[in-house]
């Protein structure tokens, strides 16, 4: 400690005699004898310290600031304030040379102007010197001294007990980020006098709070650490990168954000530094009490929900700190809930225009809004302006799939409304009865109602696949007079468009189609025609019992004794 | 263990308890859970599903609650049992009900079963692979007890077939141009074999005239056909023989120079030739 006393001595010292650190820099200045009264030097005396000053600039004013820095280092050093100096290295062609710096800091400190005895100024071509004669008297060296020396300037101890328990804290969760908050809030005062401190204790105070954040936060090293690990669990992730990409919530929203360490290393004072760090835990705290009401046992509850509500309304939206909107962090949870919701479905509408999301969070949020079996004006109008802004139908057809849209006919009519936009913003015709395939919702009175009311360009929709699929939804739901309604029409899905040619792909893949049929009892007199079409068609050339599909084909036409196969 | 003479005092004990009990049992109403138990018949496989609500197994199930499901094959009041599970129950409210489903593959049913005379039998299969089945009338039964009795049932049959008459065929089917042209139509069929597939088939030879191979390989209209043939089967020995001709003048009366034969009909017994088309060049003048 000694030996950073005395070196700060010469370092000053070496101030004083030189000027500042622009003038030392800057080349050959301004060199001048000075006025006579600088002579006398420094002295002190039982009425208290005199202090000649000598600074230089480019300007006059310059020079004079100079001067009057280094007559606030002399006083600081008088009360035993130590002057800052930072060892300041620069990279040339040559190498690296290295200059110490001092950053006077005191001089921003004090407040007191100093009392000027004398003051000279002398500029020439290559700039100006300022010489000032300060008289710094007992009473004063007393006042501003034991102002100093208080115990919340002069004591570091209380800032860094602060900061050592902020770095000792442990635990990721959201008590323990407040906590650390807390602590802090508290360091923000008492380390607000020792920015003038010795750097090997702003230094230390500095790592200390980086390493407070490193104990909960999710770092590249533990990153990489996790991506090295022999085994990974190839069951739920398809690759290493898969299981970081698909981290845990707690790894996931205390991830280092590189950003903030950037600031943090670009910030100049411990006290600004300690405001970005408080600011930080103080906002995971507010993520975390999210992360936590999503986790409650209690969450099926009036009681959890308001929980979660109160969370939800605290944390602040968007992404902060690299992570994702924490709002959105419960949603699949809260699919699974019996508790009434309906406040967190109000909170999204009030907090989020539809305008403002896409699918991602438009297709949970439909899932939510659908989850009381009833699809009101509010969940109806904020799905469909999110539509509006950015397409997602898979969002409308959660919608679409609630059977209670609060009255008759108002779902046909929503229904309808989506085919209007559509036929408005869709490329092509192909697209628009995709997205009205898609719509049309599992029971099959709606799929009667759509089938009798869809525009002609539309039916094509309805064809083969979208109907068996259709048949085979209603028959895992048991519903067997939808399955008995649906098979007469999957039939005729199957009879080639009228007028044209059967092309091959369709005979190719006709006997299978023809097995489903028969074996859910359905006749196949509709495409006979088609059966006999593709064997004396695309399928003519073939060899009967060589081709496959022709032959599967062919024991269907001689089951039914169809025409193309009876005897000449 | 209780005497005799302190059962007064327990039966008064247990009738001032019984209230109590029966009030802590109160909440778990059996619900109708909106759909009835199904038992089907999916690809060959069986499929049961029974319905229970969910608010009603919230409170009727304890975690890890299971029930019984026993399956039976075969005639009388119930079968033999073929198999036995435990399914368990799930608790969630995420939907209005939830479904118990147990399934009973065909080989549970069919595997090692020795064909019963007195079974119905009919034509199973798509065309060309019609087999005869005998149709196992299978049940299922769920045992529950206690507060999850609401869940024990036995359901009606269902039909499973299984293949009657093995799934090879013993013997083979034929045709063969003579020397002298004459085409021949031969059959060789394992007695106990025929005896069995012979149930609702039939059995057809057809043939196709042209100018080509390629023209009779690609044909489907038959220029000839020769029905009827199972009937033409006589018995000799162990075995049932078919022995048909077909002279060369008719074969050569119009113009055609190629033809290719191939049996077809309902049920197994084509089977019995392997399949595909035999073509033959004939020496027509």
């Amino acid at each position: 400690m000694n030996r950073t006393l005395q070196r700060l001595a010469l370092a000053l010292a070496a101030v004083a005699c030189r000027g500042n650190t622009l003038s030392a820099t800057g080349g050959a200045g301004p060199r001048s004898g000075g006025p006579g009264w600088i002579a006398s030097g420094d002295r002190a005396d039982a009425h208290g310290s005199t202090f000649v000053c000598q600074g230089e600039g480019s300007t006059e004013e310059e020079a004079l600031t100079t001067a009057q820095g280094i007559c606030n280092d002399k006083v600081c050093r008088l009360c035993g304030v130590e002057v800052e100096s930072v060892v300041q290295t620069t990279e040339t062609l040559k190498g690296v040379s290295m200059q110490r710096k001092v950053v006077e800091r005191c001089r921003q400190f004090r407040k007191t102007p100093l009392a000027v005895e004398h003051k000279s100024t002398d500029c020439g071509p290559n700039g100006c010197s300022a010489w000032l004669g300060v008289s710094f008297t007992k009473e004063q060296e007393k006042a501003e001294c034991t102002a100093y020396s208080s115990e919340h300037f002069a004591d570091s101890g209380e800032c860094e007990r602060l900061i050592e328990e902020f770095r000792r804290s442990v635990g990721r969760t959201a008590t323990s980020l407040r906590t650390r908050t807390q602590l802090l809030d508290a360091a923000l005062g008492a380390c607000a006098g020792i920015d003038v401190r010795p750097t090997p204790l702003l230094d230390a105070l500095q790592e200390k709070l980086r390493v407070g954040m490193t104990v909960f936060e999710f770092t590249p090293e533990l990153q990489q650490a996790r991506t090295e690990e022999p085994f990974f669990d190839t069951t739920w992730y398809k690759s290493r990168t898969d299981m970081m990409e698909h981290r845990e919530a707690t790894d996931f929203y205390l991830t280092t954000y590189g950003l903030l360490q950037q600031e943090f290393r670009e910030t100049k004072t411990l006290v600004a530094r300690i405001q970005l760090v408080r600011d930080y835990v103080y906002n995971r705290a507010l993520v975390f009490d999210v992360i936590e009401a999503t986790g409650a046992e209690d969450l099926d509850s009036a009681r959890g929900i308001a929980r979660l509500l109160a969370a939800l309304e605290a944390a602040p939206p968007g992404v902060q700190y690299g992570t994702g909107d924490v709002h959105f962090y419960c949603l699949h949870t809260l699919r699974d809930l019996a508790a009434d919701i309906n406040p967190i479905n109000e909170f999204y509408r009030r907090s989020y225009p539809p305008q403002s999301l896409y699918w991602n969070h438009g297709i949970p949020l439909a899932a939510l809004m659908t989850k009381d079996r009833l699809v009101d004006e509010a969940d109806w109008a904020y799905i469909f302006d999110l539509h509006r802004a950015h397409p997602c139908v898979v969002c409308l057809q959660q919608l679409l799939r609630t059977p209670d849209h609060g009255g008759a006919g108002v779902r046909e009519a929503r229904f309808n409304a989506v085919l209007d936009l559509d036929k408005a913003n869709a490329k092509s015709v192909e697209e628009r009865r995709r997205t009205a395939a898609a719509l049309i919702p599992a029971e099959t009175d709606f799929l009667m109602h759509a089938r009798a009311t869809l525009p002609a360009e539309l039916q094509p929709a309805l064809d083969w696949k979208f109907l068996l699929e259709r048949v085979e939804q209603a028959d895992d739901a048991d519903d067997l007079d939808g399955v008995q309604r649906l098979l007469p029409i999957l039939a005729v899905a199957l009879q080639p468009a009228p007028g044209a040619s059967v092309p091959e792909s369709y005979c190719i893949g006709l006997a299978d189609k023809l097995a489903l049929l028969t074996r859910r009892g359905v006749p196949l007199a509709p495409v006979a025609d088609a059966i006999c079409a593709c064997l004396t068609g695309p399928l003519a050339a073939e060899g009967t019992r060589i081709l496959v599909n022709k032959s599967d084909l062919y024991d269907y036409a001689l089951a039914q004794w169809l025409p193309c196969v009876r005897p000449h | 263990m209780a005497t005799l003479r302190s059962t007064p005092l327990i039966a008064a004990a247990l009738a001032v308890a019984i209230p109590w009990q029966v009030q802590a049992g109160e909440p778990c109403v059996w619900k109708d859970p909106g759909k009835p138990p199904r038992l089907f018949l999916r690809d060959r496989v069986v499929v049961f599903r029974s319905y229970y609500a969910s608010g009603w197994v919230a409170c009727a199930a304890r975690p890890n609650d299971k029930v019984r499901v026993q399956w039976f094959a075969g005639k009388g009041p119930l079968g033999t049992p073929i198999k036995t599970e435990e399914l368990g129950l799930d608790r969630s409210t995420r939907e209005p009900s939830h479904k118990l489903e147990a399934r009973l593959f065909p080989n549970a049913v069919c595997d090692g079963r020795t064909p019963q005379p007195s079974a119905e039998r009919k034509l199973t299969g798509v065309p060309g692979e019609e087999r005869l089945s005998e149709l196992v009338p299978v049940r299922v039964s769920i045992s529950a007890a206690g507060s999850l009795a609401p869940l024990a049932q036995q359901s009606a049959a269902i039909d499973v077939p299984c293949p009657a008459c093995g799934t090879q065929y013993r013997g083979s089917l034929t045709t063969r141009l003579e020397r002298d042209g004459t085409l021949t139509v031969k059959g060789e069929l394992e007695a106990s074999w025929f005896e069995c597939v012979k149930q609702g088939a039939t059995l057809a030879l057809l043939a196709f005239a042209g100018r080509s191979e390629a023209d009779v390989r690609v044909a489907i209209r038959p220029d000839l056909v020769l029905s009827d043939l199972e009937k033409s089967f006589v018995r000799i020995g162990d075995k049932y023989v078919l022995h048909k001709t077909l002279p060369k003048a008719r074969l050569c009366a119009g113009d055609a120079r190629v033809w290719s034969f191939e049996f077809w009909g309902r049920g197994e017994l084509q089977r019995a030739s392997g399949g595909g088309r035999t073509i033959y060049s004939l020496g027509c003048k």
